[in-house]
Order: structure tokens, then C-alpha cells, then sequence
């Protein structure tokens, strides 16, 4: 380590200068990355469910719906100027870009018809096309023109009256979501008066909000920038100090943002919190570094000397911890999630350029910064160094070293029963990622108070050839499968072709509705959908069936969508399917904004165990290599898994979900967690060879209280700046903050009381003889 | 030293115990499933009260049962899924409904237990009426006529042999019945069914008219107990049109459907019932109209409710009375029908439901 420490001292200038041009290239190409959301990113590549909504979404509709209600305060919506602005909403959806123009659904539209059976035969007309009725009436008719149909009493507009419900799907292929939704904010502001209010709900609203809330986020990375800044300058008081880890996060910031514009990715606005965790994480290493510079400069008093012996000393506990910290991020290459893959490819060359930026560059700067006048304090000087080795003493002490393995073992026993509460996926109704107060969360209660449910799942019924959707059977198999869903409480309402085929024949026989039975054959089925195809238009039967009647759509009304209901409702699904084959057909899950969750959560489910025990198993990899021990592994990863499962129990406590937004941030902080444990051990290695291996003890205390100090600050450091994110309009980048805080607090006192509490009882060999710093003997 | 040894290796235990430990996580939660019941918003078809004992029958296969006067209510177990259309009881215990596709289903205890009967018809039987315990008559689409004199154990077939709609039958006693159906035909037996006349009805059109003027209910008022033959008859149908013939014997209309417009305001009439001096008719679309027993002069009544089909009423001891249609709509009178309430059955454990006033 040595060797390669005055490598890097002796050609300094040549390789700042190759650092500075490959910063300058990166930077370049940083200019040109983009922050937006991509809908497909969220779906996991190959899972079957992905594969049925890919297959079918263009003609069933996708998972891109947005729900718009008009809600009145005072008597029903069954006037003309509440019809009005209906009518208004609906058309300024229909000229919106990226509609799909036949899954827009509202009473405002020429499809959603009032169909009766009467003396004089079969009368269809819209109920509300192309003008809206005036007279009472006229009024009057509407009104039972939508309550005498199911399909819109109760689904377009409450069974109260008092709200109508606005329907559009989009397309996902790069859709522009600021854009559509400041135009549907401005819609409705325009209806909105003191007696109508919009709500509006749906993914691409969701993620408008999230854009819409994008300046408050970035006032928030402002003020953590400017803290950590001050806090640099507080602590250090000199340039060394301040601005060696600005540059080093600056271009560690600079090479993967480079990076990831050059794979041709984008930012994704909700794992905002990922690159601000890097860029932290290159403050806390080159802050490692700082300290001991500045310890090894009061030693020798030259600047070049200092920063050899300080590259030496860091060198290998610092790169065990960027690799450890990289692998955190490696590791989600095995979910099978594009956001994931990305944020996993980009991320790990993020987080290994902190070997160039600090390792490398660190020592660099060092040489050509001025030394400071006034040296900041270190070892006994220092005034965190009496407690720390108080703390220290209580900690290797006899009975102190219990107490401390008691409270942890309490911690991990508390951990443990709460993870099994942990859920998989969103946690919460509405929108996990914005507080529960916020407009979209209010407008999905308000629309699932109203409706029968703003979250669609779609079965599909894949037929084996032309027109199985008419065969009675495949149609009593569904219906048996709608009412076998109805009886989920997470479930609002069904929807398919059975529906419409008995409503069909309920009006072909004067409006009896005894007559809303499926008929016995084929042939009657298609004798009735043929007459009713006769007088629709194109696309008007496309949310139950494709052109030629072989494939079939059930859409399942979910209240929400929660881990826990999406797994109940995908698991009464998939019970149904199994206990009722089809001849001629075969239902294929899943479809829509429930079948995609389902897939991700499936995918978050079956990869976080591997992806955890993937990273533990790097983890102890890279820690037994390091420090040639595999006792060494296990006593660094129990600390990381402690802290996980501690992590993870507050979610489950908080009732924070584990899904893809959750699960990289959450990876990431237990990959960081091994840090802290790694420089204290390391120094207390150092410190057990330098005074002759006599006394364990010593070097524990005298570890913590050189070492400790910086893991002390770094965490104060980034604590301090995560603590701007608690009041981020986002509540998920608020939870994510406290969880990494938590995270990244019990990493630290697992470095700084578990780990001295451990070793003097374990007394491990690796560190007690067959010393493996040989880089370097210690500072005599 | 040997301490040490020891407190070595099981640290070295301990570690990996830690690590297994905590990454072998207790298992999830399995799902819970739920006892929503979808059967109490199912469409109800049919009502029938005997004392205070009330049947709700519809889509499904759906029975209904209440011991309370429709405060609780009990599901039946019908063992079909087919829909269920009439019901009809001559006594507590002793009841049969009919279904689509030739179902239908006898009880002897109160329904606690319902028997599938062999009919060999597949239609649609829409009308039923029992005399007693023995004799009945169902009848159906494509004409068919279904006669038993043993309880429904066998059935007789006497259909007319005609592709016409039968909605539903009446019979004053074993020899002299009623009935009605699609094109507005009114048919007429004095020999127990063995042969059916039609009689002139005053709004029969043929097939080829394209216009259709179904009758959906008949009404008989007969004679009290112990007195012979029928004082008056009725018969409810489509876009509210209301026949009534003296003795059954010349129809005339009372309530005219509407005039030639195609966005008739005056609903169809799908049950009908007499209550202390009233005749009570439901429809399509919420419409609930009545009229006194000898006065043609209907009265629409509002009861705010949606405006879904009303399908079924009956009155039984004490003025209770039901009124049941689709969606689960149900509607209950404790007065004879001065007050309306609309209550929601909802489910309270495994196959029981409470009525709640909405």
C-alpha cells in the first residue's frame, strides 16, 4: 500500500492532470443528462405479468389512467352548469396528447349510451352527446338514463349523484407527465368554483405531482449543500479542510452524472436521494482522510510525507469500503427491473470513482494545498476525545461489554419481530410517496369514497381461437371469477363482457331483467353481440374484448394498492384460476397499474433476500480479503445485518413498504453501513501492532477515539444534511431520510460500542497476531 | 486458556448464528380472505312473504331467507347457479321456485333444504302458481306450460306448441287459470290446462309489427273464502300498460302505454300485488305506482330510490311488506306501504346478512 501511496504522491501532477481531463469529459457529457420518469423502467423484464400487460394494454388499456371527479358541495351534479364543466373536462382530455382516445370514459362521451327496450323497439342514444340538456326535463331523463345502467350508475357517476367520474387511459411510450399535467391543472382550475372541486388521480397525476414538487426539492438539496458546506468550514476552519471534500464530491458528482448520461439514462426524480447519498458518502471518506492527514502532519510536519502515510493507512480500508458500497448497489442487477438496472450500473461507477476522487485525488490535493496555520486538534487534544474514550472504556470493560452486547441483542430481538411485518410493496392507501394530506391523496380517497375504486386490475381471458369470448362457457367461467373476486373486501366491482352480453339481452327483451342471463349457446351469444356491435362504434367494446372476440379483458376495481391487497387479490385470482381450467380459453394474469405493482413486487419479494444475501456475501468477501480473516467478514457483516433488520423494522414500524423506490435507497444504506466498522478496526489494528500487541484494550480505545472521531463526524455530517429531507414535500424522500438516518446511526454505533464490545470478547486472530497491515507499522 | 478457546469458538458460533438468524426472517403473514358477499347486491327477481316469513329470490341462484320479518336474513343454499325467477309458498314450510333454463327447486321444511325437480325443459320458466300444496302450474319461454299434481315430484307438460314468451299464470282453482306473456297474449283454460284459448287482448300486435307489447304480470282477485270464482283480473306489462278484465273475461285497457314516443317516460310494470284494499304495481327504473281495489286511478309513488328495476313485492301478517329489484335494492314497509324505507342487507358472518335503513 505503501509503494503505491508514494506512487501517487511522486506523480502527483500527471495524474491530476489525467483526472482533470477525464472529469472534464464526464462533465461534459453530464450537461446532457435529463431528469424524467420512464413508466417502463418500473416494469421488470420477462415477468409473465409484464408480458400479459405488454400483449394486451394497447387494446384493454394500460396502466397509464388518470381518474378526474367532479365533485359538488351543495345538491347533485344533475345541473346545467355542473354538466357543462363535465363535458369541458372530457374534451380537454380527449385533445390531450398521448390519449388513448378509446378508453376515455365519461358521461360527456358519444360511447356511453342509454339503451332501453320499449313498446316500439330498441332505443339507444348517449345520454349526454353532443349537448347537455337544459330543461328539468331534459335533466330529469339524464338522470335516469344513468342510474337505470349499471355500467354508468354507480361506476360514471355516484350513487349519490354527487359526483361524475372522468376516465382516460394513456400511452406509456415516453410520456411527457409536467406537461400533461399542468395542462389538466389548468383545466381544472378553470371548472374548479366554491361549489365544484376536481380530484384527480392516476399515475400520470402522481408522477406530475412529483415534477410539480421538483423546485422545493432542489431548495432542499440547496440548503443540505450549503449545511454540509458550513459544517465543513465550521469544523475545519482552513482550505485543506473545506475544500479537498467539495472537490472530491464535486468530481465524484461530475463522473457519474457523466456516466450515466453517456449509457444514454435519465435521473429519476424519486431516487433523487441516491446520487445526494453518494455525493455524502464521498464527503465521509475524504473527511477519514482529512483526519488523518492532519494527524499525520502534526506528526511530521511535511505535507507530502503526511499525505504517503495517510494514503497508506487508507488505502485498504478505504477501498474495502467503496468496493463494500459499491457491491450495495451491484447487487440490484438481480432484480429484473430496467430503474434498478440502471440505477445499479450507473451508480456502482458512481460510487467506485470515490477511489479516484478520494483515494487518489485526496493525497494529490493535499500536496498542492497550502498547509494550514493553525492545525485542527487531534488525538488527546481534541474535545470529543475525552468521551470517546470514556466510551470506549465503558464498552471493552467487563461488565460494559455485556450491557453493550444486551442492548443490542435487545435491538435485534425487537428487529426481528417487527420485520415480519414488513410489506412488500406500498404500505399505505393513495400514494405511499406523498403525505396523506396532500391533493393526491385526498383526491383518491375522495374518488374511492365516491366510486367503486381507482386502482384496475385486468385478467385477461386469452382465447384459443377466433370468438372463445362468446362461447357461454368461457363466459360463466368469468362471471363465476368476478363474483369469486367481488367477495375480496380490497375489491370495489368487476367489469367484463359477461356484463355487457346479459345487459344486451335484457334489452333485446323489452328491458325484462330476468332476461339478464348469458345465453346457453355460442351462437345466441354472438346472434346478441352482433346486434349490439351493429349499433356501437369502433372501440367501443375494446375494455372487455379485442376485434375478433378471442380475447376477453375482466377488469377487478381495487379500493387501493397496497402490498397486502394486490397480493391477496392477485393469490384469490390465481386460487380461482388453478380450481377452473378452460377449454377454450385461459385466463392470464396481469394486466393494468395492479398487475404491473403486482409484478414489481413479486420481483422486489423474490430478489430482495437474494440481493441482501448477495450483498452480505460480498461484504464478507471483500472484509475476510481485507483483512485476510473470514472471522473479520462475519464480524463486520453481523454488524451491517443488525442494522438492517433494525432498518427494516422501522419500516415495517413506520408502515413504510419495501418496493422499487424504497429497496435502492434501503440497499444502499446497508452497503454503507460496513464503513464505519472497517476505518475503526483498521485503526485499531494499527494501534495494537504500534504498541507491541500488548494490549488489546488500548488499541480498541485508542481505535475508537482516532477513528471513532471521524465516523462520529461523517455521520454528523451526513445526518445533518439528511435532516433537510424531513421536510420535503415528498413524504417517501422524508421517510427514506429519517430510514437512512437511522440506518446510518446504527452503523455508527455498531462501529463505535458493538464492535470494541465484540472483539474483546471474541479476542479475534486476526487482530490479536498474523497481522495484515503490513502497509504500514503505524506513526511512531 | 481453554476459556478462551471456547469463548472463541462460540463467538465465532455466535456470529454465524447472528448472521443466519437474522437472515432467515420470520415468514409473512398468509393473505386473509374476506366474507363480502356479493349474493346481497345481487338483482333480485322475486319476493314472497308468508306470515312473517320472507323469500328473496335472484341472479345466481340466489335464496334469500328471513325468520324476522326481514330484519336478519339467512342465505339459502339452492345448489344451482342458475337464476331464480318466482317463488311461491302455500304454507311455512311447503314452497317451489322457478329459474332459468327449466330450473326448478322444491322445499318441504321452510327452505332449509331445496330439491332440484326433473322437468325436462330447458326454458326459461318466468311465472309460477300453486293452488295447494299439490297442484301448480310454471310457465316459460317458447310457450311452455308446466302442470304437477303431486307437489312438483312430476311434471306435465301442456305447453301451447307456440314461440311466444309466458311470463306468468294464474289459476282461481284446479280447472279455470290465466296466462300472459309476450305480443301482450292473453290465454285462457276452464279444463285445468289441457287446452288454452287466447283471448282478445287490446293490445296483442303480431311479430312481424316490430313492435312488441309484452305482459309481464297477472293479477287475480278472487272471491273470498268459501265463495266461488273471480271478482276481477289485471294484467301489467310493458311501458306501464294496465289490462283488467271483469271475471277474466273481456280485457280492456285501464293504463295505456305511451303514445307512439320513443322516449317513453311511463315505465314497465314487472310485479303487481293487492294489500288491504290496494293494488300495488312495480317497474322498471324505481316506478312504484297503486290505485284502490275498485278505482283505475294510479298513483305514482316516490320513494327515492335509484332508478334501478323493481322486479318483486309481497305483503304479508301486520302490514309488512317488500319490495325487491336489482342491485340488491330492497325496500320494507312496516304499515302496509304508508312508509317506505330502504334498507341494505349486509353481510354479518358467513352466509348472514342484517338489514341497515339506508
Amino acid at each position: 500500500m505503501k509503494r503505491i501511496a508514494e506512487f501517487i504522491v511522486r506523480r502527483r501532477l500527471a495524474i491530476l492532470l489525467v483526472v482533470a481531463f477525464l472529469t472534464l469529459f464526464f462533465g461534459y457529457h453530464a450537461l446532457r443528462v435529463e431528469m424524467y420518469t420512464v413508466f417502463s423502467d418500473l416494469l421488470p423484464r420477462n415477468h409473465p405479468y409484464i408480458n400479459v400487460h405488454n400483449e394486451f394494454r394497447r387494446i384493454f388499456g394500460g396502466a397509464n389512467l388518470i381518474l378526474l371527479s367532479v365533485e359538488v358541495t351543495e345538491g347533485d351534479i344533475f345541473n346545467f352548469k355542473t354538466l357543462e364543466k363535465i363535458k369541458r373536462l372530457t374534451e380537454v382530455i380527449e385533445l390531450t396528447h398521448g390519449v388513448n382516445n378509446y378508453q376515455i370514459f365519461s358521461i360527456a362521451r358519444q360511447k356511453v349510451k342509454d339503451v332501453r327496450g320499449s313498446s316500439w323497439g330498441v332505443v339507444v342514444k348517449p345520454v349526454m352527446w353532443p349537448d347537455v340538456p337544459k330543461t328539468r326535463e331534459g335533466l330529469e331523463q339524464l338522470r335516469f338514463a344513468v342510474y337505470a345502467n349499471p355500467a354508468i350508475g354507480g361506476r360514471l357517476v355516484s350513487m349519490d349523484g354527487k359526483a361524475a367520474l372522468i376516465t382516460a387511459a394513456f400511452h406509456e411510450e415516453r410520456l411527457d407527465y409536467a406537461r400533461l399535467f399542468r395542462r389538466i391543472r389548468k383545466a381544472i382550475e378553470e371548472v374548479e368554483d366554491e361549489n365544484t372541486k376536481v380530484y384527480a388521480s392516476g399515475e400520470p397525476i402522481l408522477n406530475g405531482w412529483i415534477y410539480y414538487h421538483l423546485r422545493e426539492i432542489a431548495v432542499i438539496i440547496g440548503l443540505t449543500c450549503f449545511t454540509l458546506l458550513a459544517l465543513l468550514v465550521l469544523y475545519y476552519r482552513n482550505l485543506n479542510g473545506v475544500m479537498i471534500p467539495v472537490i472530491s464530491a464535486l468530481v465524484t458528482f461530475l463522473w457519474g452524472t457523466g456516466f450515466t448520461a453517456l449509457l444514454g439514462y435519465n435521473f429519476e426524480p424519486l431516487v433523487l436521494v441516491v446520487p445526494f447519498l453518494i455525493a455524502a458518502r464521498t464527503l465521509s471518506h475524504s473527511i477519514q482522510f482529512r483526519e488523518r492527514f492532519f494527524e499525520e502532519l502534526e506528526r511530521c510536519g511535511d505535507k507530502e510525507k503526511a499525505a504517503v502515510e495517510s494514503a497508506s493507512g487508507l488505502l485498504m480500508p478505504g477501498s474495502v469500503s467503496i468496493l463494500t458500497d459499491a457491491i450495495g448497489l451491484t447487487v440490484l442487477l438481480v432484480a429484473p427491473m430496467p430503474i434498478l438496472t440502471k440505477l445499479a450500473i450507473a451508480g456502482s461507477f458512481w460510487v467506485i470513482s470515490n477511489i479516484v476522487s478520494v483515494e487518489i485525488l485526496d493525497p494529490i490535493l493535499c500536496c498542492y494545498f497550502p498547509v494550514p496555520r493553525r492545525l485542527p486538534k487531534g488525538r488527546e487534544g481534541h474535545w470529543l476525545d475525552s468521551p470517546l474514550r470514556s466510551m470506549a472504556r465503558f464498552c471493552t470493560a467487563t461488565k460494559g461489554r455485556w450491557m453493550v452486547l444486551a442492548a443490542f441483542g435487545g435491538i435485534a430481538i425487537w428487529g426481528i419481530y417487527w420485520n415480519q411485518f414488513l410489506t412488500v410493496g406500498s404500505s399505505r392507501p393513495g400514494s405511499p410517496l406523498l403525505w396523506p394530506d396532500s391533493n393526491y391523496n385526498e383526491s383518491v380517497r375522495h374518488i374511492n369514497d365516491k366510486f367503486r375504486g381507482t386502482d384496475h386490475l385486468y385478467i385477461v381471458v386469452k382465447g384459443a381461437r377466433e370468438s372463445a369470448a362468446k362461447s357461454p362457457e368461457v363466459l360463466r367461467t368469468i362471471e363465476a371469477m368476478q363474483r369469486h373476486m367481488e367477495r375480496s373486501p380490497h375489491v370495489g366491482g368487476t367489469d367484463s363482457l359477461v356484463l355487457l352480453t346479459r345487459r344486451i339481452n335484457t334489452v333485446l327483451h323489452d328491458n325484462d331483467p330476468r332476461w339478464g342471463i348469458i345465453p346457453r349457446s355460442a351462437a345466441d351469444v354472438g346472434g346478441l353481440l352482433s346486434i349490439a356491435e351493429h349499433g356501437s362504434e369502433p372501440g367501443d367494446f375494446s375494455r372487455w374484448v379485442n376485434y375478433n372476440f378471442q380475447h376477453a379483458n375482466v377488469t377487478v376495481f381495487l379500493r387501493d394498492h397496497r402490498g397486502r391487497t394486490i397480493r391477496e387479490v392477485i393469490d384469490r385470482a390465481k386460487e380461482f384460476i388453478s380450481e377452473n381450467p378452460m377449454s377454450q380459453a385461459e385466463f392470464k394474469l396481469a394486466g393494468g397499474l395492479v398487475g404491473v405493482l403486482a409484478a414489481a413486487n413479486d420481483v422486489i419479494e423474490s430478489s430482495h433476500a437474494l440481493t441482501l444475501g448477495l450483498m452480505l456475501l460480498a461484504q464478507l468477501v471483500i472484509c475476510a480479503f481485507g483483512f485476510r480473516s473470514l472471522v473479520a467478514g462475519f464480524l463486520f457483516v453481523s454488524v451491517v445485518l443488525l442494522s438492517n433488520t433494525f432498518g427494516m423494522a422501522l419500516m415495517a414500524y413506520w408502515n413504510v413498504g419495501l418496493n422499487v423506490n424504497t429497496m435502492p435507497v434501503i440497499t444502499l444504506g446497508i452497503g454503507f453501513g460496513v464503513d464505519y466498522g472497517i476505518y475503526i478496526v483498521s485503526r485499531t489494528i494499527e494501534e495494537y501492532v504500534r504498541q507491541g500487541r500488548q494490549d488489546l484494550r488500548a488499541a480498541l480505545i485508542e481505535g475508537v477515539a482516532t477513528a471513532g472521531k471521524a465516523v462520529l463526524y461523517t455521520a454528523f455530517l451526513v445526518s445533518a444534511g439528511i435532516a433537510f429531507w424531513s421536510f420535503s414535500p415528498l413524504r417517501f424522500q422524508a421517510e427514506m431520510g429519517y430510514q437512512l438516518l437511522i440506518i446510518l446511526t446504527m452503523n455508527m454505533l455498531g462501529g463505535l460500542f458493538l464492535l470494541p464490545a465484540l472483539i474483546t470478547v471474541l479476542r479475534p486472530r486476526f487482530i490479536l497476531g498474523n497481522v495484515v497491515v503490513k502497509s504500514h507499522a503505524g506513526p511512531s | 486458556m481453554f476459556a478462551q478457546v471456547v469463548l472463541v469458538r462460540n463467538g465465532f458460533v455466535f456470529l454465524l448464528g447472528l448472521v443466519i438468524g437474522l437472515t432467515i426472517l420470520p415468514a409473512r403473514g398468509t393473505a386473509q380472505s374476506s366474507g363480502q358477499n356479493p349474493t346481497f347486491r345481487e338483482n333480485f327477481y322475486d319476493v314472497g312473504i308468508h306470515d312473517d316469513r320472507c323469500w328473496i329470490v335472484g341472479y345466481y341462484g340466489t335464496i334469500l331467507h328471513s325468520r324476522d320479518r326481514g330484519l336478519t336474513w339467512q342465505v339459502q343454499s339452492s345448489g344451482t347457479k342458475e337464476a331464480l325467477f318466482r317463488v311461491g309458498f302455500v304454507n311455512q314450510e311447503k314452497g317451489w321456485i322457478s329459474g332459468s333454463y327449466g330450473t326448478i327447486l322444491r322445499t318441504r321444511d321452510g327452505g332449509k333444504s331445496w330439491q332440484l325437480q326433473r322437468t325436462l325443459s330447458t326454458e326459461h320458466l318466468f311465472g309460477l302458481s300453486f293452488l295447494n300444496e299439490r297442484i301448480g302450474w310454471v310457465v316459460g319461454s317458447r310457450g311452455t306450460i308446466l302442470y304437477t299434481e303431486d307437489g312438483g315430484l312430476t311434471w306435465v307438460d301442456r305447453s301451447l306448441g307456440e314461440d311466444v314468451i309466458l311470463n306468468d299464470v294464474g289459476f282461481i282453482n284446479r280447472r279455470e287459470g290465466w296466462v300472459v306473456g309476450e305480443f301482450g297474449r292473453i290465454y285462457h283454460t276452464v279444463d285445468g290446462g289441457q287446452s288454452w284459448v287466447k283471448q282478445k287482448s287490446p293490445i296483442e300486435v303480431s311479430f312481424i309489427s316490430g313492435e312488441n307489447r309484452n305482459l309481464f304480470r297477472l293479477l287475480l282477485l278472487r272471491r273470498e273464502e268459501g265463495g266461488k270464482g273471480l271478482i276481477n283480473s289485471w294484467a301489467f306489462g310493458l311501458d306501464g300498460v294496465i289490462l283488467t278484465a271483469q271475471q277474466g273475461k273481456q280485457w280492456e285497457v285501464v293504463r295505456k302505454n305511451v303514445s307512439n314516443n320513443p322516449v317513453a317516460t311511463v315505465h314497465h310494470l314487472f310485479d303487481a300485488v293487492i294489500f288491504r284494499g290496494r293494488k300495488w304495481a312495480v317497474g322498471e327504473r324505481g316506478t312504484v305506482v297503486f290505485a284502490g281495489v275498485r278505482d283505475e286511478e294510479w298513483v305514482p309513488v316516490d320513494l327515492n330510490t335509484p332508478p334501478v328495476s323493481l322486479n318483486g313485492i309481497a305483503f304479508g301478517l301486520d302490514g309488512l311488506g317488500l319490495i325487491i329489484g336489482n342491485r340488491g335494492v330492497v325496500l320494507r314497509t312496516e304499515d302496509g306501504g304508508e312508509k317506505w324505507e330502504r334498507i341494505r342487507i349486509v353481510p354479518r358472518g358467513p352466509g348472514k346478512g342484517i338489514s341497515r335503513v339506508q
